[in-house]
């Protein structure tokens, strides 16, 4: 063990082909995708859940309210 | 193709008892992988907010601000109610008779260049109002009729 980190054959190829500016340029750049993807994921579940919470109340759909809310200028 | 959303459709996909919810969610799926441009104007964060107290939600500030962090990762152009986007409003008010916040709405689709405004709502969906927004090259549909990569006139 050298210590130092030799990246995979894959990586030095994308950046002997001018994909990216350096090895560690390229995982900063794939990081940044992981990260953007595990937000992404996590947004969806959060909107499941308020979708699944909002559903379960009762009156008219929230589309319906914001007709309603324009609406509301008529009784001023 | 740049397709302008209100608030309307917005909250669509935050309530899974609305009909077309899916279709909602299969929109926001599509601006998460930025398959589509999508405009909207930031008034819309405002109704939604209004809407959901009005539903009675307990938590109107956190199921906004998953609509705004759905905007932030889709890289949606937000757009502020300006002079320019003033001026349309109020001429749509007059001729139209349309609501403030509907001629917001539309104001922000021409200013912005889109070909296509998806709402649900009623107003928005009259004739003559349709009619009035084909002249900016903009056609108004629902939520239901819009179908990404195919159907639509300005495909």
């Amino acid at each position: 063990m050298t210590g130092v980190y030799k990246f995979p054959l894959t990586i030095r190829r994308l950046v002997e082909e001018g994909y990216f500016k350096s090895e560690e340029d390229a995982l900063t750049e794939a990081t940044k995708l992981l990260l953007k993807e595990y937000k992404v994921l996590e947004l969806k579940k959060r909107l499941d859940e308020t979708a699944r919470r909002v559903g379960k109340l009762k009156g008219k759909p929230l589309s319906k309210l914001i007709e309603e809310i324009h609406e509301e200028e008529d009784e001023l | 193709m740049k397709i302008a959303l209100d608030a309307s459709v917005l909250v669509k996909g935050l309530d899974n008892s609305e009909e077309d919810h899916d279709k909602a969610r299969e929109l926001f799926d599509s601006i998460l992988r930025k398959e589509i441009l999508t405009t909207w104007s930031v008034w819309s964060f405002l109704e939604i907010q209004r809407a959901l107290v009005k539903k009675g939600f307990q938590d109107p500030d956190e199921a906004r601000l998953e609509i705004e962090e759905l905007a932030r990762l889709g890289d949606v152009e937000l757009i502020e109610v300006n002079e320019v986007i003033r001026n349309f409003a109020l001429r749509f008010i007059k001729d139209l008779g349309l609501y403030a916040a509907d001629s917001v709405h539309l104001a922000t689709a021409v200013v912005s260049g889109c070909n296509i405004l998806i709402s649900e709502d009623k107003h928005l969906n009259k004739k003559k109002v349709k009619d009035h927004a084909s002249k900016f090259d903009i056609e108004i549909i629902r939520l239901r009729e819009f179908k990404p990569g195919s159907g639509n006139k300005h495909e």
